[in-house]
C-alpha cells in the first residue's frame, strides 16, 4: 500500500500497481524503498488526485512507456486525435478540472493521460477564433493592432478559400 | 482562473507545447494569432516539424532524394507546408516557373515487348513522399528509386502475355510499402481483362499478391479509368460499359457495381464512393467535358478539398466553370457526409481551348493546379481552376516529353519518360 498526501493535506491510500503508472512517483517509491512514509503532492488537490486515481485504476495492468519508446515516439508522433470511449467519457468534466487534470498529469508523469488530455484540448480548439482561444486560455491579446493584421495576412494562405 | 498562462510558467510552456502539437495547421495558426506567447510557440520548430511529420506520413509531403524534415529551419517547414496548400510559388508568379530540382532516371527494361502505339500505353507517377517512381512502359510497369536510380521491381501478370493498362498506387506503412494496383490484358486474340491488387515492401522490393480478379470483358482496347486507392478500398472504372470495380484490401473481396446512368467520372475519400453525374444545365443540352477530383486536405483533419470543373466542348457556344467544394467526414463522430461550396470560377470562353477529351486532365492538385498538353503549341501547360482563362496559364518546359505527365497532388512535382529516346529516361521536376 501507498499513502499519498494532496495540497489540501487529504490522504489517500492506493496500491502500488495502480500508482505508479505515475514515473514521479514509481522513481521516488524506488528511491525510498520499502517504507510507510507517506508520499507529499503539494501541486495536487484532492479533487484532482481523485480523478487521476480513477484512471490510474482504471488503466491498471496496462503497460507502462518505457523511456526508450517515448524517446522514439516523439519525432514519429501520431498526431491521431482519437480518444478511447472510456477515456471520452472519464476526461468529460469542466474545463477548469481538465485544465486541473493536465497539469497535475505533466507533473506527475503520466503520459497516456496528459495525451489524452491534451488532445482534448486540441480538439476544443479546432473552429475558434483568436478571441474565443484567449476567453479559452485566459489570456490577454499583447499584439498591437499592425502586427494582428500583419499576422492575419501572412496566416491568409490556411484559409484555403 | 490558473489556466495554463498562469503559475508554474516553465511547466505550462511544456505543456502547450504538447497541445500544440495535437493540433492542425489552421488551429496552429489561430493559437499564434491570439497573443505573443502562443506565437513563439506556435512557430517553434517541433510544432512545425509535428505537424509535417504527419502529413507525411499522411502522404501530403513529396521530399528531395537525400532531404530530411529534421534538417530544414522552421520558416522552411512553413513554406514546405504552404506549399502543400498553395501550390509552388512560381506557378503563381506571371515570370514563369522555376525548377528548383531535377531528378533524372534510367528504365533498366530495354528490351520492347510491347509494340504499337507506344505513346499511350506509357506513364510515370511519383509515389507520394518522393523516394520512388512508377514507370509504365512496355507493357509492363516497374519501380524505381529516386534516391539511388536503381530499379527495385518490375510487375509480371497473372497469366503470360499481359499488357500493363493502368495503374494506381497508395503508399503505406509510414514508406516502408506501396499498394500497387495494376489492370492488364491480355495480349492473345482472348483479350481477357484482369486488375491486381499488391503490396510491395519498398525496402525490398519484393510484392505481395493481395487481390487478383478477373474483370469484365470489353471490346475496348483500353479498358479502364478511374484507379484509385484509398486506405482499405479501391474502385475501378470499366470504360464504355456500365460497370464499376470495388475492391475491399483486407478481405481481398471484388464487387462489379453497375453504375448510375451517366457516370462521368468516380472517385474515393474515406468512407465514400464518389459518382460524377451528368445533369442538364441548359436546355437544349450542350455536351461538356466534366473532371473532378479529391484529396485530403493538409490543413484539417476529416476534411477533403473536391475541385469540379466542366466545360462546354460545343464549338459555338462557350463557357468554362470551376467549383470548389470542401467535403468533411468525420467517422468517428459518425456524422455524416456534408459537403460546403467555397469557391467558384467562371469564365465565358471555352477552356482549355484546345480541350477535347477529360483524359487532359488526368491529375488536379490539392491548390487546383493541372497541366495539360496543348495539340497546337505542343507544349506543357500549367493551368489553375481558381483562375481559368488560357491567358493566365503559365507554359511549362519538359524537353522530350510524351503528351503524359504526372503531377503530384501536392508537391507540385511532375514526373515524365521522355519518348522515341533509346535510353529510357524519365525526370522527376521538382518547382520553385
Amino acid at each position: 500500500m501507498v499513502l499519498l498526501v494532496t495540497s489540501d493535506n487529504e490522504q489517500f491510500t492506493t496500491e502500488k500497481d495502480i500508482v505508479e503508472r505515475s514515473v514521479l512517483i514509481k522513481n521516488m517509491l524506488e528511491d525510498v524503498g520499502e517504507s510507510d512514509q507517506p508520499i507529499p503532492l503539494p501541486n495536487v488537490s484532492s479533487s484532482v488526485l481523485k480523478k487521476v486515481l480513477e484512471y490510474c485504476e482504471h488503466h491498471r495492468g496496462e503497460p507502462l512507456p518505457t523511456a526508450d519508446s517515448e524517446q522514439s515516439q516523439d519525432e514519429t508522433r501520431k498526431r491521431t486525435t482519437d480518444i478511447s470511449e472510456w477515456d471520452q467519457k472519464f476526461i468529460t468534466v469542466d474545463q477548469e478540472m481538465l485544465f486541473e487534470i493536465i497539469l497535475a498529469a505533466n507533473y506527475l508523469d503520466i503520459k497516456s493521460l496528459l495525451d489524452v488530455g491534451c488532445k482534448t484540448v486540441a480538439n476544443m480548439i479546432k473552429g475558434k477564433t483568436p478571441e474565443e482561444i484567449r476567453k479559452l486560455f485566459n489570456i490577454v491579446n499583447d499584439f498591437t493592432p499592425e502586427e494582428e493584421a500583419q499576422i492575419k495576412k501572412e496566416n491568409e494562405w490556411a484559409e484555403d478559400r | 482562473m490558473p489556466y495554463l498562462s498562469s503559475g508554474r510558467h516553465s511547466l505550462v510552456a511544456d505543456v502547450l507545447l504538447y497541445i500544440f502539437c495535437y493540433c492542425d495547421i489552421r488551429s496552429i495558426l489561430v493559437l499564434s494569432q491570439s497573443s505573443r506567447h502562443f506565437h513563439d510557440i506556435g512557430f517553434s520548430k517541433q510544432v512545425w516539424l509535428t505537424l509535417l511529420s504527419d502529413l507525411h506520413r499522411h502522404n501530403c509531403i513529396d521530399l528531395l532524394p537525400g532531404q530530411h524534415l529534421n534538417q530544414l529551419l522552421p520558416k522552411e517547414l512553413v513554406s514546405l507546408a504552404r506549399r502543400t496548400v498553395s501550390g509552388p510559388p512560381s506557378w503563381s508568379d506571371p515570370s514563369g516557373t522555376v525548377v528548383a530540382h531535377q531528378v533524372v532516371l534510367r528504365s533498366s527494361i530495354t528490351n520492347p515487348i510491347h509494340t504499337g502505339n507506344r505513346c499511350l500505353d506509357r506513364s510515370t507517377k511519383l509515389l507520394s513522399g518522393g523516394q520512388f517512381v512508377l514507370f509504365q512502359h512496355q507493357g509492363t510497369l516497374e519501380c524505381l528509386s529516386t534516391d539511388s536510380g536503381k530499379h527495385i521491381w518490375q510487375y509480371h501478370g497473372p497469366v503470360e502475355n499481359v499488357t500493363v493498362k493502368s495503374f494506381a498506387a497508395e503508399v503505406v506503412d509510414e514508406g516502408q510499402a506501396a499498394i500497387i494496383m495494376v489492370g492488364v490484358r491480355t495480349s492473345d486474340h482472348h483479350k481477357q481483362n484482369f486488375v491486381e491488387i499488391l503490396r510491395l515492401d519498398l525496402r525490398t522490393g519484393s510484392a505481395k499478391t493481395l487481390i487478383q480478379e478477373r474483370t469484365p470483358e470489353t471490346s475496348y482496347d483500353n479498358p479502364f479509368s478511374g484507379f484509385k486507392i484509398c486506405g482499405d478500398f479501391a474502385i475501378a472504372d470499366v470504360k464504355k460499359t456500365d460497370y464499376i470495380l470495388i475492391f475491399k484490401l483486407s478481405a481481398g473481396l471484388y464487387k462489379c457495381l453497375t453504375e448510375p446512368l451517366q457516370c462521368h467520372d468516380i472517385d474515393l475519400i474515406p468512407g465514400h464512393l464518389l459518382v460524377l453525374q451528368t445533369v442538364t444545365v441548359e436546355s437544349p443540352p450542350i455536351e461538356h467535358a466534366f473532371r473532378f477530383t479529391s484529396l485530403p486536405s493538409p490543413l484539417q483533419e476529416d476534411l477533403s478539398t473536391l475541385w469540379f470543373f466542366f466545360s462546354s466542348t460545343r464549338i459555338d457556344v462557350n463557357w468554362s466553370l470551376s467549383h470548389k467544394y470542401h467535403m468533411t467526414h468525420d467517422r468517428s463522430k459518425g456524422t455524416p457526409l456534408s459537403i460546403d461550396l467555397v469557391a467558384m470560377y467562371a469564365t465565358d470562353k471555352t477552356y482549355p481551348p484546345d480541350y477535347f477529351t477529360t483524359d487532359a486532365l488526368l491529375n488536379v492538385s490539392y491548390s487546383g493546379h493541372a497541366e495539360y498538353f496543348s495539340r497546337w503549341s505542343l507544349e506543357g501547360r500549367i493551368l489553375s481552376f481558381a483562375s481559368p482563362d488560357e491567358d493566365d496559364d503559365i507554359p511549362i518546359d519538359l524537353p522530350g516529353r510524351g503528351q503524359s505527365a504526372h503531377l503530384s497532388p501536392y508537391s507540385g512535382a511532375l514526373t515524365y519518360a521522355t519518348e522515341d529516346d533509346p535510353d529510357e529516361k524519365i525526370f522527376v521536376n521538382h518547382y520553385a
